[in-house]
């Protein structure tokens, strides 16, 4: 037998080794193939079974002030919403531009695999939910579960307020939105970056949250949730020396509905939940901009 | 030793004298009879640097204030090295003396990318006082400080009160520090939305999160990360000086200014990606008013004309100008630069390269200065525009209905550097400096002697139109085969232009 396949392995020496070469290189992208064909596939479908997560993980750091080749509108006003939510375009007449009948009014930034915004999307039917994150396949996860649910309960008209895209809000948050365009931002489980010198890639800092005061009218609420105690402190700290926010206080906290979403439905939410971890919220209002 | 002189890489008017920075010193002129008087030389060899033995490599940022001689005395009649010091010791003195009070080194170990790669640090931009009393200069890096930035600067402007140096960093923070730095003192005052330092070294760290508070394996793995890091000394000394964060964009910061219109003082700043900010002016400068939207390419120069404080004209990397009412954040007219700068360049890339496609010319704005005076053209308002690594001026009429009017190319001996305007009753003049070192239309050819030409040109408008008037008397500084460091000192701006797949970092 040995022999034998020596002699076999003398005779075809070459075309084993050209063989083997190709195994080497089919193995890696054998896996990132079938996740694209996973994917192609599932964008193609018109009424699809829910994604699975496996065929969309990235890695979990996408650098904040890097360029990428987002996508992004020059300004609101050029933003064609119509793609996102399709079943609130206003008929107009033909070769004008398309319109919706309601503006995005909440936003979830770093929406990661959209938990939240599936939960909040039925909760809240008259409003148009949007979230935002960097990474492309999650963002890419995230539309696909939407466009499923859409299939799903399209007698029941459901989750046609939900949306989501590829963005960088740290940079182009005020792309998207006018001011004072919205009503609630959430920001779930946002990245720590424990290390000093990481702490400017962070979502909340003091002069993010002048881009989140403009972009929220006064009266409208930012929701925050960690189960990191350092970065609740961070992010209580800078919203509340931020002259454009006040906490919210305890009781009016836990009486707004969207709290125990945000504490029980998004997918970081459940896993502190399974590993029996503390989950820290708090609040802010945004004020009316004082006399000058 | 090369005959070609040294260019000017900024140049600012300050009452009745030009400054001009070239590489690490600033020579002053009279505007009266364009003459040099006296040349400041950074205080490298005044013991402020460690010297000898092995460099330093620490790399700081400062901001330097000369005090311009005072307005009514008269250009001093003596020989050159008096005159030399005069500048040094009268004029500069108190900033030196000051940056020797408050000379502090702080370790930065970012490797700058806009670095001269000059011996001593270049000052990279100028600004004055509305008086003209007080000029700011800024380095691009240094070796000690004299007036410590937590950033380099990379725009500086002055509020309209005369009373507070607003500063722009790469990092896209604005930050505004007291134009007489007489209090040292840190501040985190009412105005700055700056949150007190928490990394504080003397305190034995304690990671923020333990493994009990840390769900996520992706969490964990940064806890780790941070335990590793965290037992080095905390890095940055504190800052020792007034110093307040007004606002901050997470882009790189090219250009700011501040304006006072109907009683209100603004702060607009300008980004690498594409943004124009309008925020309340100091203390409410944490308020955002609202964002000039339109461009798709980078933004370098933002200018307000004075007179008309409600418009604001912008360019970058843009094919066209763009005209504002940023009050309202309504955009006026856009004016096409790209068909105008490639008219001039095709001229000279042909003569090199043949053929040259026109439309892969690219705009790279460097100035763009308002000029009007009463007698001129009926008091009309010129803008004059410059591209980086173009041999000409643009000069363009701001119609009543703000639209930008080409009126003329004014080829130049040399690339177009810097320029400032300068009224001498009846006729507005404009001051430019040009590349004296590398041929026109070229930002990498060195000229030939025979090529050499005079660094600073006066023009004057005669109606719209501009004349060469004359040269300025020149310095003895030649370049000494610093030629393509100088490159980086004098073109920065197109690095600015983001390529396909490009993975910038800030940090
Ligand atoms: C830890 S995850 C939390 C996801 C989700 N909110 C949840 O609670 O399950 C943070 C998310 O923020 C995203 N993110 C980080 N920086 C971002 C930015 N500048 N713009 C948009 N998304 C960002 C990350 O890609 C990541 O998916």
């Amino acid at each position: 037998m040995h022999n034998n396949l020596a002699s076999q392995t003398e005779l075809q020496s070459p075309s084993v080794l050209y063989l083997l070469n190709l195994a080497i290189m089919v193995g890696p992208a054998n896996k990132r193939q079938k996740r694209e064909e996973y994917r192609t596939a599932h964008r193609e479908e018109a009424a699809p079974e829910l994604p699975k997560k496996k065929f969309y993980r990235q890695r979990a750091h996408a650098n904040p002030f890097s360029d990428h080749q987002l996508t992004y509108p020059i300004s609101p006003e050029t933003m064609d919403w119509s793609p996102y939510y399709p079943a609130f375009v206003l008929n107009v007449a033909p070769g004008g531009t398309q319109t919706l009948s309601k503006d995005v009014e909440v936003a979830d930034i770093g929406c990661g695999f959209g938990g939240l915004l599936v939960a909040l999307a039925p909760k809240l039917p008259d409003t148009l939910l949007l979230g935002m994150e960097i990474r492309s396949q999650v963002t890419e996860y995230v539309q696909e579960r939407i466009k499923a649910l859409r299939a799903q309960n399209a007698d029941a008209h459901l989750y046609q307020n939900a949306a989501c895209l590829r963005a960088n809000t740290m940079k182009f948050l005020p792309n998207f939105f006018r001011k004072y365009q919205l009503l609630k931002i959430f920001l779930c489980f946002p990245d720590p970056h424990f290390k000093a010198r990481k702490h400017k890639a962070r979502i909340v800092s003091a002069t993010l949250n002048s881009e989140y005061a403009y972009v929220v009218r006064p009266g409208g609420i930012i929701y925050t949730i960690t189960d990191v105690e350092d970065l609740h402190n961070w992010m209580v700290q800078h919203f509340d020396s931020h002259p454009s926010f006040q906490r919210v206080p305890e009781d009016e906290q836990e009486a707004d509905e969207c709290v125990s979403v945000m504490r029980t439905e998004t997918e970081e939410g459940k896993k502190v939940e399974r590993n029996k971890g503390k989950k820290f919220v708090a609040l802010f209002r945004r004020l009316e901009d004082p006399e000058w | 030793m090369s005959k070609l002189r040294m260019p000017y890489q900024c140049i600012e008017k300050a009452g009745k004298f030009l400054v001009a920075a070239r590489g690490s010193s600033i020579d002053l002129f009279s505007l009266d009879d364009l003459s040099l008087l006296s040349t400041w030389k950074f205080p490298h060899a005044q013991g402020l640097s460690t010297k000898g033995g092995t460099q330093s490599t620490t790399k700081n940022h400062s901001i330097n204030m000369l005090e311009t001689p005072a307005l009514d005395t008269e250009p001093p009649h003596t020989s050159p090295a008096a005159k030399r010091r005069k500048l040094s010791d009268e004029s500069s003195t108190q900033a030196v003396e000051a940056g020797e009070r408050k000379s502090m080194t702080k370790p930065n170990s970012r490797s700058d990318s806009v670095a001269s790669g000059l011996e001593d640090p270049a000052f990279i931009t100028l600004a004055s006082t509305r008086g003209g009393q007080h000029v700011i200069a800024v380095t691009g890096e240094d070796k000690t400080i004299r007036v410590p930035m937590p950033k380099r600067p990379c725009a500086i402007t002055i509020t309209q009160d005369n009373s507070t140096i607003i500063a722009a960093d790469k990092f896209g923070d604005v930050y505004s520090l007291p134009l007489l730095f007489s209090e040292l003192e840190v501040d985190q005052t009412p105005g700055s939305i700056a949150t007190p330092r928490t990394e504080s070294s003397s305190k034995p760290f304690t990671p923020a999160a333990n493994e009990l508070t840390v769900h996520s394996q992706r969490n964990r793995r940064a806890l780790e990360n941070q335990k590793a890091q965290s037992n080095k000394a905390s890095e940055k000394p504190e800052l020792t000086f007034e110093h307040r964060l007004l606002l901050g964009h997470v882009s790189m910061l090219t250009d700011v200014a501040a304006v006072d219109i109907q009683g209100r003082g603004y702060i607009i700043s300008a980004d690498r990606d594409e943004h124009i900010r309008v925020s309340r002016g100091i203390p409410q400068s944490h308020i955002i008013e609202g964002f000039c939207l339109g461009h798709t390419e980078f933004i370098s120069r933002l200018c307000i004309p004075q007179g008309k404080p409600n418009l604001l004209i912008s360019g970058g990397g843009d094919n066209e100008l763009f005209v504002w009412d940023w009050l309202t954040c309504r955009l006026l007219s856009k004016t096409d630069l790209q068909s105008l700068i490639a008219d001039v360049l095709l001229e000279y890339k042909a003569k090199n390269d043949g053929s040259y496609p026109k439309d892969e010319i690219k705009v790279t704005v460097s100035n763009i200065v308002h000029a009007k005076h009463a007698d001129w053209n009926d008091g009309a308002d010129m803008l004059l525009v410059t591209s980086e690594g173009v041999p000409a001026l643009f000069t363009f009429l701001l119609t009543p209905d703000n639209i930008l009017k080409h009126i003329q190319t004014v080829k130049l001996p040399g690339n177009a550097l810097a320029l400032t305007t300068y009224a001498l009753t009846p006729e507005g003049s404009i001051i430019v400096s040009v590349d004296s070192i590398h041929k026109p239309g070229s930002i990498t050819d060195c000229r030939s002697e025979a090529e050499a030409t005079e660094p600073l040109r006066l023009y004057m408008f005669r109606g719209n139109e501009l004349n060469n008037k004359s040269i300025f008397k020149p310095t003895n500084a030649y370049d000494e085969k610093q030629s393509v460091k100088l490159t980086n000192l004098l073109y920065n701006l197109e690095n600015l232009r983001k390529r396909d797949g490009e993975a910038k970092e800030f940090e």
